[in-house]
């Protein structure tokens, strides 16, 4: 480890957005009178402004660390100081901290930008800019500070945002059932959270990243297993993994730049980023880590067969996303944190990309959803469609699209590392092809083909089109920070895994391995996996829209009935317990209490009366009583 | 040991004190009333005094007391059935919250004589007070010495009794 | 047993018959009455003390108690005449003008 550097730059990357928050959600509608009289354009204008702002200052972050790999850290303040427990916020610039400060600095650039022609119709738009602002400063606080408390504050802003995001056209209620819903969903993982903090507080005494790291004493395996646990549900809640994925799909009736900022991007790698952090601990549990690998690689699997029944081109891309952070678990289950981060960036550029582009195929439909009444818009939006191939490419892992080497890397390392093996492997494979399976459908239904409805098409303005050619150029190359050893090798050069050099200070590679198969054979595995499942599905959904194969048609419609098992499970009984409560509880208790309340006094005071009544007498007597208590009282205790 | 005569003084003591506490005439306390006291100057001269016993029995038994007799005069009170009502729990919870007053105090009294004292026996023996003159001169010594301040503003306090007094006890002029 | 432990009990019972004559009877009289009997109760301390500790502070004490008493008996039968003049009454159970 390297001497941390005393810096006040991750204080301002911290700052800006809050500061944008505040313009926006208080300054700017004083002055003009009203939410509904914010100007899109302005308001936009300064959210984009300062998370710009914000983003040049994590590039400096950046640069500063590459020259070295220890630390920025800023100590704010000693929030809580009593004796033994001692919870400052200290900001925390690492490298990892870092990338992911890129990651939701530059794409919220991006998409804050995207907003200002997304939003365009939009009245009083700034209470929009104000939530996206304070999400941004709720996440960069997740990635920055060194102390899970202080984290887990992060955790909760985001979740907050999150849900006045989705309910953001609060006035349909299915907007605000399904931002509930999110709501509660993490509020369930979130109470891993809090517990594990506590165990963790418990056995090591403290909360900070580092100090917790030094503590990792063996004779508490027991409680930590549970505090490992317990992590690993929170992280499944935030990230959407099952159990609890439920609440990302329904998380789409928020706007689509949320959609593609926090529930594609950034938000839902919290997640993956805790884990990334904890790592040292996770590591410690084996067969915790094997049950992560085998619930990211079912939750790869089992998003991407529901995805293929989506009708909804948002509701595909937010399986897509479920998916892939299911192969990002998969890779932190076998114990390779780097190639879950690797993954984790390109994923953010490509489905950022992927929800934008379909952010601009509503908007040029004027709010039209369905892909079964799109077709043919490739003529009519080609801009976007040439994005949204390149993202397509991505996630699918065409060769030298970004998502081809995080992929591979991810079946490779699931492949050889000890953990792995070949029945994860197999579950890693076919996600892959039914993500090409399903991506193609997508492009098939929405840009291929004939025009089905003549609807709208109209290309979106450059506002909304820059960031789609900037986050297509990154899906397309930022592979390239990840090249694989076996190529470089092979080539006879040095290693080009940049990435990977950069993270290792912070996180561990993977060991390297000798596998069954060598990187190559995998790489080339994925690809015709990747192909196959392309033309598999230009063939099928050329002339349909639905899977030929109705009876897993049924049950893929059906999401496998997990909303209808929770309902019967968790949802009903409290429905009940609340019936209840309202029946029993309410009608023969609280309202009754007030009336208790008054009538008690009432009672009461009328005995009480008699104490004042006002005779010396009386009140000679209880002195006197009371003194003889009192020494009555200290006698005893004088003897005993 | 006990002095015969001071065993005997308290005797009436005791004896008076429930008389006084009973009496269902307000004569009768009274009288009861003085005569403790008298008998407590009796005690205060049995144990050497003689200045205390002095003022017992010129201020208390003589003017207190008689200002006492002549108000119940003045104010006609006639025999009347017993005021205590042997009805009310307020008797029994009064007697014995005092009983056990009573109680507390004696063994407080009897745990100090038990111990060694610990203020050390200061330098007016008897028999020094015998050298200095007697009882009332050690006393008087001390007294315009050390409690002159006392002593002055004591003399205000009747003072201002006096004119109450007085004030209260006016009719008013019509 | 002590002369000072004797005279010591008897303050003490004095003392009690006092409180228990203030507690228990109704006419404001006596009930004065009971308290000069606390006080006296109070001078025979002080005077044990002094006589076992041989000092002669305790006896200016009872002096001062003394004079005290002897204020506090003439101020509170002046009001006892004039309660007598509005109520026609001492009895405290009978002179509920004030109570609330």
């Amino acid at each position: 480890m390297s001497e941390p550097i005393l810096s006040s730059l991750p204080l301002w990357i911290l700052l800006l957005p809050l500061f944008g928050f505040l313009l926006n959600g208080l300054a700017y509608p004083l002055a003009a009178k009203g939410m509904g009289r914010t100007h899109v354009g302005i308001a936009g204008g300064i959210a984009t402004v300062v998370m710009f702002l914000s983003f040049i200052l994590a590039c400096m972050g950046f640069v500063a660390l590459r020259s070295s790999n220890g630390p920025l850290v800023q100590p704010l303040y000693d929030w809580v100081a009593i004796s033994d427990l001692k919870i400052s916020l200290v900001l925390h610039l690492d490298r990892l901290s870092s990338l992911m400060t890129l990651i939701i600095t530059g794409i919220g650039t991006l998409i804050h930008l995207y907003s200002i022609g997304y939003m365009s119709h939009e009245k009083g738009a700034a209470r929009f800019f104000a939530y996206l602002n304070l999400f941004c400063f709720a996440m960069l606080l997740l990635v920055l500070s060194d102390n899970l408390l202080f984290v887990f504050f992060g955790w909760e802003g985001v979740g907050l945002c999150s849900y006045l995001l989705i309910s953001y056209w609060y006035s349909e209620e299915a907007n605000a059932v399904a931002a509930r819903k999110a709501f509660l969903v993490n509020r369930v993982g979130d109470l891993g959270f809090v517990l594990a903090m506590c165990i963790l507080y418990l056995n090591a005494g403290t909360l900070s990243f580092s100090a917790l790291a030094q503590h990792m004493a063996p004779e508490a395996m027991g409680m930590l297993g549970i505090a490992a646990v317990l992590l690993f549900f929170a992280a499944t809640g935030k990230s959407a993994q099952l159990p609890l994925y439920v609440w990302l799909p329904d998380a789409m009736a928020g706007p689509t730049p949320v959609s593609a900022l926090i529930h594609a991007a950034t938000m839902v790698t919290a997640g993956i980023y805790l884990f990334a952090r904890m790592h040292f601990m996770f590591e410690l549990f084996p067969n915790l880590m094997v049950l992560v690998a085998w619930t990211g690689a079912l939750t790869a699997l089992f998003a991407g067969t529901i995805a293929l029944v989506q009708n909804d081109i948002k509701r595909v891309l937010a399986y897509s996303t479920v998916s892939q952070l299911g192969f990002m678990f998969l890779a932190l289950g076998v114990g390779a944190y780097q190639t879950a981060v690797f993954h984790l960036m390109t994923h953010a550029f490509f489905k950022a990309l992927l929800f934008l582009g379909a952010g601009s195929v509503i908007h040029g439909c004027d709010g039209e959803q369905d892909m079964r009444k799109m077709g043919g818009l490739a003529s009519k939006l080609p801009l976007t469609h040439i994005t949204m191939l390149a993202g397509s490419a991505a996630i699918i892992g065409l060769p030298v699209f970004s998502g081809f080497f995080s992929k591979d890397e991810i079946l490779y390392e699931v492949l050889v590392q000890p953990r792995g093996g070949w029945l994860l492997f197999a579950c890693g494979a076919v996600a892959a092809f039914l993500t090409a399976v399903y991506t193609v459908r997508l492009l098939v239904l929405t840009f291929w083909g004939q025009a089905r409805q003549g609807l709208g098409g109209h290309e979106s303005p450059f506002v909304m089109t820059l960031p789609l050619v900037i986050l297509a150029v990154l899906a397309t190359v930022g592979g390239f920070l990840g090249v694989p050893h076996a190529w470089t090798h092979a080539l006879g050069l040095e290693s080009m895994h940049s990435l990977s050099a950069w993270l290792s200070p912070v996180i561990p590679a993977a060991a390297m391995l000798e596998g069954p198969l060598s990187e190559g054979v995998v790489s080339f595995l994925a690809v015709a996996l990747g192909v196959a499942g392309s033309i598999v599905s230009y063939l099928t959904f050329r002339r349909r829209f639905d899977l030929p194969l109705p009876g897993l048609r049924r049950l893929f419609e059906g999401k496998f009935f997990v909303d209808e098992i929770y309902g019967a499970l968790f949802v009903k009984p409290l429905y009940r317990a609340g019936e209840w409560m309202a029946r029993v509880l309410e009608v023969g208790f609280v309202q009754n209490f007030g009336g208790w309340l008054g009538s008690g006094s009432l009672w009461s005071g009328q005995r009480m009366r008699a104490l004042q009544n006002g005779d010396l007498q009386a009140f000679a007597l209880v002195l006197t009583a009371g003194l003889v208590a009192i020494i009555g009282i200290l006698l005893v205790w004088a003897h005993v | 040991m006990v002095e015969p005569v001071l065993a005997l003084l308290s005797a009436i003591i005791v004896v008076l004190g429930i008389v006084m506490t009973v009496a269902k005439n307000p004569i009768t306390s009274a009288f009861s009333l003085v005569a403790l006291m008298l008998t407590l100057a009796g005690v205060y001269a049995a144990i050497g005094a003689h200045f205390v016993a002095a003022l017992q029995a010129i201020v208390y038994a003589g003017a207190v007391m008689v200002l006492f007799v002549f108000s119940i005069m003045l104010l006609n009170m006639n025999e009347e059935k017993s005021e205590i009502n042997l009805e009310s729990w307020r008797t029994y919870a009064g007697f014995w919250s005092v009983v056990g007053l009573f109680l507390g105090l004696a063994y407080a009294f009897f745990q100090w004589a038990g111990e060694s004292h610990g203020p050390r026996p200061g330098p007016w023996s008897i028999s020094a007070i015998k050298e200095h003159g007697g009882n009332v001169v050690a006393l008087s010594g001390v007294l315009f010495s050390e409690y002159y301040i006392q002593f002055e503003v004591i003399s205000l306090l009747l003072l201002v009794a006096m004119a109450g007094a007085l004030v209260l006890a006016k009719r008013k002029v019509d | 047993m002590e002369t000072g432990t004797l005279l010591h009990l008897l303050s003490a019972y004095l003392f009690c018959m006092g409180l228990l004559t203030l507690l228990l009877r109704r006419n404001t009289i006596v009930m004065l009455m009971g308290i000069e009997l606390m006080l006296n109760a109070i001078n025979l301390s002080f005077v044990t003390f002094a006589h076992e500790l041989q000092q002669v502070s305790g006896q200016l004490q009872v002096f001062f108690v003394i004079t005290i008493a002897a204020a506090e008996s003439a101020v509170g039968l002046s009001i006892l005449v004039n309660v007598y003049r509005n109520f026609g009454s001492i009895k405290t159970n009978l002179t509920t003008r004030m109570r609330g």
